[in-house]
């Protein structure tokens, strides 16, 4: 199921496919472009791609034997104005070591007179431009752009440092005719080289070659027909699947002492990071810290209790600023008295609390959902962006982010969710998978009586528990209460005017958040001749297919497990009956994973249904996502049924207007 | 399938806002008609107000007067943060440059008012430097318990999604403190070389209250300093001193303002102090701005000599034009020919944001700015025999006015102004997918200054009404006995309404199409079985988009019945509640009117047993009609909802109330279908 997104890991010297094809050396075909390639209106592969890459190639050298040297060759063919995007280019770069040279970029076109043009790239026309931190971009705009012309550029980026060489991307945003890739390695260089989402290549060769300066292996790895990556929704990011290739040094030859490692192994990282004053060195407990740990915990005797008294204590009086970080900027004495901090302050504040307690805690680097899955082969702390801390209490494991007001101990930041961990600490540093429980579970319980001018008036219950509950919380805390319950609680209802509500363990983190409103809404039941109907899903109701696309071909990726109970009573106006009532429905769908239930019961006056939806995983295989899309668009349509109501005392055969 | 199952919709007030939001999404908001910056006035405003102190550096010390134990309680009225002091110091030195000192205390009293601790500072790194930035935060007792430090900056360029290569940055300055109440303040000093805008000071920019605003002008004695108040704000003090002379203009005690749903953009609804001086210098260009004549003939200086063409690209004009028939047909085949051929592309740098690149320049490289584009078609026009002018203009939906009488430099955007024989032609030279001759609800119905011959002169772009801004949708909906349903439709939109569907059928791969058309069809459950969409460069002045829906459970059953809402895709819902009054008025963003005619087919052995009530909702705002017909096995409906003026009074607010509640219940209303047994 995770395997659209594995990576394929190499030793690089020690892995060499010996398979024969001819990469064609793109860099000759400069400007040559035949009168078919630019007549040519669409790209026959796929329908919606308003560019397609027709060569993309990229060769990093060792002139010197020492710098790499990185050529990148781009050609697109521009399908429709939506493809214009592909007509400015960017190329960030690291001021004050990086350098880019040699930009050459031209339009070709069809003139007037029917034969090929090109219109080059001036030179006054590259700007250079600084973004922030050490990037800096070159960025240019192609002249005379059309749909139909092909644009072309080239450029040279001369590396500072051997230690990692330019990323390569076989698969863009719009679809890739010819991708390649060429390393020409000195032997004295070792690299790992990491790829992900599984290419199969249409060409992977290595060769040997000879240089003033040694011995080198030329290694090209091509890719043809590329489908375009799009971003879906319900992915954690693209770039977890991309056909990609990444390279980082390992070891170097030091002539006279052999291989000698450059890459450290974890166990160096985590020994290094505990060494430094400004990591393991912050966790040597202070008077200051002490003090507080001491009163903070003197009343409390179990672990747990302590675990949540700190974390309560970070959480609510070292309130977190938004910025996510994996090394502490301040001291945790500064931290203590500024009273807020990074991710990185508030985590190693909580662990050197804890220590201070005498509990086993220590901070855990990963990197967020959005960032993307860390390379676990490479042993570089620069792939994590966020921390968390683990804390073992008696015989229970937690992992603690003190970086919401709302958030439990229990739960684990979304961000966090799936991803890999990796535990500092000297003994067997190491992985750990993030999951903590993903339930965003809720019951709903709804009293409705409709008065005979179809009127209504109702009342609204709703038990919210997990995800949903911190989720709740949170939009509770920057939002005025009515409002937040007519958002929460009303939407579904036209035209509902809110009587009165409440709030209550809005303050309690840990247990339910417990929402009640009662509302009336003159409208939401609707009149036709002797008929009333209305919709008995009042809250949550489906209104269309969240699963839009009709094929995917990457897992679903959910945030949640979700369970929604929904009951609701409808009362009868008098002089009413029933004249038809939703069914009973089961709907599960084949791959499993997800069900929808639902059972109406009619009695006396009163019609009770109840229903519950379920998606039980939070990853879906492309296998089952047919079925998953069924299954929403059958729970769509089963939430659109109504209850219809007729009056009692006109035979059905009469009406009109 | 995230938080709530699905993105919840909003409840209540929010639903006049999502259908105000509808309106102006869905209904053309020129996405692409690219306002350049002329000039820095957005920027400048939102700067807001500055220092009487003389301080030009570092905050000078808090007075302890502003700790939050200080704050005037009787203008709170329960909002979570106070302006304090809003000091703006604006000290010209010469026609070029000018000295702008900015200096806000605000007290923040509890967790709602933490967002007004961020501030946005917009400068550049040469018409406008930035200078010194400095502050810090007191808490309640008056003690400083933070100092501006470098990590509370972020220093970023600004977005550029709207231009692709210019110099202006910004900086972001959060303060926040954890214990309430706080007070913080803010100091920075902007230094203008090359100044061809004064500010406009408000002495409220938020909607927070206001204990105290001070606006300090000075200028050398012999510059000429113009000024335009609101009647709300009291006359200045003015001295003469050392050769400069000094306008101070104080307000105290503003409450704070509530910002209506749909109401006027906060910037008229306070009061304001307009200033602009005579003569000005941007880069080296000096010019003058008392009257409109003057400040036009500074922008056609610095546009001579700029509309030479090259001899091919002279040649080219003249086979385009080459057999028209009149002038309009002429102007016609340049402006597709102008749409054609180029892209807006901004680059402002320096003088650059005001001097148009030469045509030269566009017509090798097939793009440009506004400016650029502009006087490009100005010389494509030329080539054939056409004179025409450009025409600055204040664009953008409820932008302020630009007001006759005190000339000034309140423009942010050029057009083209072609007048031929007996008709005005207005283009707008950076859209690829306008309609030929329509300006864009942006840009219409307000003055545009008019550079001509004479120098310029101020003209009032055309107003559009209801009847030009229209959707006209029919439709034939083949209903089946399940309630499943196939729709062809055919929507035709008209004036600003065809702006939106144009730029998505210009710009918008096949993707991004069918993801606005999904998003636009209000439907439960339905696909697109196919889809026609006109090629806007050959449609005049309308889009025609022809649709076919296959959709599920369209009608709903019960027994022998099936319950039908014969308003397919065009329902509003909005619910106001009674004991809610409003203060201002609601403002559309152009008048327009919409016909849905939709015939139904009924499957076999069913008819109507009820059908909606016919309507007719007429006021002077608005009118409304609904009417169901019944022959034989078809139901014919019929809707037509006009906005007639764009403007909705607030005193007939409670009739637009009246008229909103019966419109959305008339929308969501059913037929009951019966089956007759044989």
């Amino acid at each position: 199921m995770r395997c659209s997104r594995c990576l394929l890991i190499c030793f690089f010297v020690a892995c060499i496919p010996q398979l024969s094809a001819s990469a064609q050396p793109s860099w000759l075909d400069w400007g040559e472009v035949s009168q078919e390639a630019l007549a040519q209106t669409a790209y026959a592969g796929d329908s919606n791609a308003a560019a397609v890459v027709l060569v993309d190639h990229g060769l990093v050298r060792f002139d010197d034997g020492r710098y790499p040297v990185y050529d990148h060759y781009r050609r697109v063919k521009i399908l429709s104005k939506a493809g214009f995007e592909w007509g400015t280019v960017k190329i960030p770069f690291l001021a004050g070591g990086q350098e880019i040279r040699n930009i050459d970029a031209q339009t070709i076109v069809i003139g007037a007179d029917g034969g090929i043009q090109r219109h080059k790239v001036r030179s006054s026309d590259i700007y250079e431009e600084s973004l922030s931190g050490d990037w800096s971009q070159m960025r240019f705009t192609m002249p005379r752009l059309a749909p139909g012309v092909i644009v072309e550029y080239r450029y040279t980026l001369a590396l500072d440092s051997p230690l990692s060489l330019p990323d390569w991307s076989f698969q863009l945003g719009e679809p890739v005719v010819w991708s390649g890739y060429e390393a020409r390695i000195p032997n004295v260089l070792n690299y790992v080289r990491v790829t992900t989402g599984l290419p199969t290549f249409d060409v992977e060769t290595a060769e040997p070659f000879l240089r003033s300066w040694g011995e080198g292996m030329h290694s090209r790895w091509v890719m043809k027909d590329v489908p375009a990556l799009r971003e879906e929704p319900y992915m954690t990011t693209p770039n977890d699947y991309r056909y990609r290739m990444q390279f980082q040094m390992s070891a170097y030859h030091n002539p006279g002492f052999g291989m000698e490692d450059v890459l450290a192994s974890w166990q160096e990282v985590a020994d290094g990071l505990i060494e430094a004053p400004f990591f393991g060195g912050q966790l040597e407990s202070t008077g200051a810290i002490r003090q507080k740990v001491e009163a903070l915990t003197d009343t409390v005797s179990t672990p747990e209790g302590i675990v949540r008294v700190l974390y309560d204590f970070v959480r609510t009086r070292i309130p977190w600023n938004n910025e996510r970080s994996v090394y502490p900027a301040d001291e945790l004495n500064t931290v203590l008295r500024e009273k807020t901090g990074g991710s990185a302050e508030v985590c190693m504040l909580l662990v050197a609390m804890l220590r201070a307690a005498d509990m086993e805690a220590y901070p855990v680097l990963y990197s967020t959902r959005s960032h993307g899955q860390v390379i676990r082969q490479y042993p570089l702390l620069s792939q994590f962006n966020d921390m968390l801390v683990s804390v073992r209490a008696g015989d229970t494991n937690f992992l603690l982010s003190p970086t919401s007001l709302q958030r439990p101990h229990t739960l684990l930041p979304m961000a966090a969710q799936g991803m890999d961990g990796w535990i500092v600490r000297k003994d067997n540093p190491g992985w750990i998978e993030l999951e903590s429980d993903r339930r965003y579970s809720e019951e709903v319980t709804a009293a409705i009586s409709i008065r005979p001018d179809a009127s209504l008036s109702g009342s609204l219950s709703v038990q919210a528990n997990g995800y949903s509950a911190l989720v709740k919380r949170k939009r509770l805390s920057d939002q005025a209460p009515d409002e937040f319950i007519e958002a929460a609680l009303l939407s579904d209802v036209d035209g509902a005017l809110l009587e009165s509500f409440d709030i209550r363990q809005a303050e309690q983190i840990e247990g339910p958040l417990i929402l009640e409103a009662a509302f009336t809404a003159a409208d939401y039941v609707q009149k036709a001749g002797d008929f009333l109907y209305m919709n008995p899903q009042i809250m949550h109701r489906m209104d269309e297919n969240p699963l839009r696309l009709a094929e995917r071909r990457y897992p679903l990726d959910l945030e949640y497990r979700e369970d929604h109970i929904y009951k609701v009573t409808v009362a009868i106006p008098e002089g009413y009956v029933i004249e038809s009532l939703p069914n009973n429905r089961y709907i599960r769908p084949s791959s499993g994973g997800a069900l929808y239930n639902r059972q109406v019961i009619e009695d006396g006056g009163e019609v009770t249904i109840e229903s519950r939806f379920v998606l039980a995983r939070t990853s879906y295989p492309p296998s089952s996502y047919k079925h998953m899309r069924e299954f929403m668009g059958d729970v769509v349509a089963t939430e659109q049924d109504m209850l219809v109501l007729k009056r009692a005392d006109v035979s059905a055969s009469t009406g009109g207007k | 399938m995230s938080s709530d199952k699905m993105p919840s919709k909003q409840g209540l007030f929010g639903q006049l806002k999502e259908t105000i939001r509808f309106v102006y999404i869905a209904r053309s908001i020129a996405g692409r008609a690219n306002a350049c910056l002329l000039l820095l006035v957005a920027a400048g405003v939102a700067a807001g107000c500055g220092t009487a102190g003389e301080t030009l550096t570092a905050p000078a010390s808090v007075d302890d007067s502003f700790s939050a134990r200080t704050v005037n309680a009787g203008l709170l009225e329960g909002s979570p943060a106070i302006v304090r002091l809003a000091q703006r110091r604006f000290d010209v030195g010469g026609p070029g440059r000018a000295t702008e000192t900015i200096r806000k205390v605000i007290t923040v009293l509890e967790p709602a008012g933490r967002s007004f601790g961020e501030f946005v500072i917009h400068y550049d790194e040469t018409l406008r430097r930035l200078e010194s930035v400095g502050g810090r935060i007191i808490d309640a007792n008056g003690r400083v318990v933070r100092t501006l430090a470098e990590s509370d900056q972020l220093d970023r360029k600004a977005s550029t999604s709207g231009s692709f290569y210019s110099d202006t940055r910004i900086r972001i300055v959060r303060m926040y403190h954890h214990q309430y109440p706080y007070t913080i303040e803010l100091q920075y000093v902007l230094a203008h070389d090359g100044l061809a805008h004064w500010p406009t000071w408000y002495p409220q920019d938020s909607v927070l209250p206001v204990e105290h605003a001070d606006f300090r002008l000075s200028a050398p004695s012999d510059m000429t300093v113009r000024m335009r108040a609101s009647e709300a704000i009291p006359a200045p003090d003015s001295v003469q001193a050392d050769g400069r002379k000094i306008f101070h203009w104080s307000v105290r005690n503003r409450a704070g303002l509530e910002i209506e749903t749909a109401g006027p953009s906060l910037r008229d609804q306070v009061p304001s102090v307009k200033t602009a001086p005579g003569a000005f210098e941007v880069g080296g260009a000096a010019g003058n701005m008392r009257t409109w004549k003057k400040f036009g003939s500074w922008y056609a200086a610095l546009s001579e000599g700029r509309d030479e063409l090259p001899p091919e690209a002279v040649a080219e004009v003249q086979r385009l034009v080459e057999g028209a028939q009149s002038d309009m047909e002429k102007v016609r085949r340049l402006y597709d020919y102008l749409q054609e051929k180029t892209r807006y592309i901004s680059i402002q740098l320096g003088l650059g944001g005001w001097q148009p690149f030469h045509a030269r320049y566009v017509h090798e490289r097939g793009y440009g700015d506004c400016k650029a584009l502009t006087n490009y078609m100005k010389a494509l026009l030329h080539a054939a025999g056409i004179s025409a002018h450009p025409a600055l203009i204040r664009s953008g939906i409820n932008a302020p006015s630009v007001h006759p009488g005190f000339p000034n430099n309140d423009f942010n955007h050029v057009v083209l102004f072609v007048p031929i024989q007996n008709d005005d032609i207005w283009l707008e030279c950076t859209s690829q997918s306008r309609a030929f001759g329509h300006l864009g609800a942006a840009n219409e119905d307000r003055y545009a200054l008019v550079v001509d011959e004479s120098g310029g002169r101020l003209v009032k772009t055309p107003a559009s009404t209801a009847q030009q801004n229209r959707l006209m949708r029919r439709g034939v909906i083949t209903l089946n006995a399940l309630g499943n349903a196939t729709a062809e439709i055919t929507t035709t939109y008209t004036g600003n309404q065809q702006d939106h569907v144009r730029d998505m059928l210009t710009h918008g791969s096949r993707p991004e199409r069918y993801k606005w058309l999904k998003e636009t069809i209000d439907l439960a459950n339905f696909q697109i079985a196919g889809a026609q969409f006109p090629d806007p460069k050959h449609s005049e002045n309308a889009m025609k988009v022809e649709l076919t829906l296959e959709i599920g459970d369209y009608a709903t059953r019960s027994g022998p019945r099936l319950f039908l809402r014969p308003n397919l895709m065009n329902r509003i819902s909005i619910t106001l509640p009674d004991d809610e009054s409003r203060d201002q008025p609601i403002v559309f963003p152009y008048p327009f009117v919409d016909t849905d005619t939709l015939h139904f087919v009924l499957p076999a052995r069913y008819e109507p047993e009820a059908v909606p009530e016919d309507i007719s909702l007429e006021t002077s705002f608005a009118s409304y009609e609904t009417r169901t017909v019944v022959e034989g096995r078809e139901l014919t409906y019929y809707r037509r909802l006009a906005i007639k003026d764009r403007t909705i009074p607030v005193e007939r607010y409670e009739e637009f109330r009246d008229f909103a509640r019966q419109l959305s219940v008339s929308d969501r209303a059913k037929a009951v279908l019966v089956r007759r047994e044989e």
